[in-house]
């Protein structure tokens, strides 16, 4: 997984991941726990197997752009599977 | 219906009130040149299609192909044969906020199948209030029902646009 973050200063930060450690049983207990601190009602249960379709998504299609934000004053943030 | 490379400059010019003179002027090019392409009796030179295309305000793609956002349908309902596998689809969520941020998001169908099956809604996946409105299993439902395009577009009183397509 990719994450790269520009901002309006001209800081580019380009931040590769592995997705295995971000996209694991661990991390979404931790997710879900800091979701919920956050007003979020989503628990493990229901993120696991979206964490497993996003898995098996990624291995067909490499390099996919998730999510793509620019906002107004030219921050931008782009998260690429 | 089918149209030629020659009404489309015709009507792409029209839409940009624009001359047969005024366009060959632009283009360096003779107004005999130009009505010659509108008749279809001719085609632009190759290397005209760029600024041609420029000028029209379409992608020369679009000026070649003829098949533009404008001209096509936004939403589309495809016969049984013609429809993919939901595994296959995408939806394509696109936010343009009224204070000028854009956001794209781009989800695999198959991964809003997972979410809906486990409970989950825009309301726990958006903090928008906009997209928190929408609900995904009436999207999903006319997917399955055969819809792709432009399913969803809503335009909130505060002038946030919120789109979602799907592929």
């Amino acid at each position: 997984m990719k994450i790269i973050v520009n901002d309006k200063e001209g800081t580019n930060l380009h931040l590769a991941f592995p997705t295995g450690l971000i996209l694991n049983r661990l991390s979404v207990h931790f997710m879900s726990k800091g979701l919920a601190k956050k007003g979020v009602p989503m628990t493990r249960g229901q993120m696991l197997p979206m964490i497993k379709a996003l898995n098996q998504f990624r291995r067909s299609h490499k390099d996919w752009k998730l999510v793509e934000v620019q906002s107004a004053d030219g921050e931008y943030v782009e998260i690429i599977l | 219906m089918e149209t030629t490379l020659g009404k489309r400059i015709a009507m792409l010019r029209r839409q940009k009130e624009l001359k047969q003179d005024d366009l060959a002027q632009m283009l360096d090019v003779s107004p005999q040149a130009v009505s010659k392409w509108e008749n279809d009796q001719t085609c632009p030179d190759i290397s005209l299609l760029p600024k041609l295309a420029q000028i029209l305000g379409v992608t020369v793609d679009e000026l070649l192909s003829g098949k533009t956002a404008a001209m096509e349908p936004a939403v589309r309902i495809l016969p049984p044969e013609e429809r993919k596998d939901i595994k296959e689809m995408l939806l394509r969520i696109v936010v343009d906020s009224a204070d000028g941020d854009k956001v794209r998001v781009n989800l695999p169908l198959a991964l809003v199948q997972v979410a809906l099956d486990t409970g989950l809604g825009m309301p726990q996946l958006s903090g928008n209030d906009v997209l928190k409105s929408i609900d995904l299993n009436q999207i999903m439902e006319l997917v399955r029902q055969g819809a792709i395009g432009n399913l969803v577009e809503v335009e909130s009183a505060d002038g946030d646009v919120v789109r979602i397509f799907v592929e």
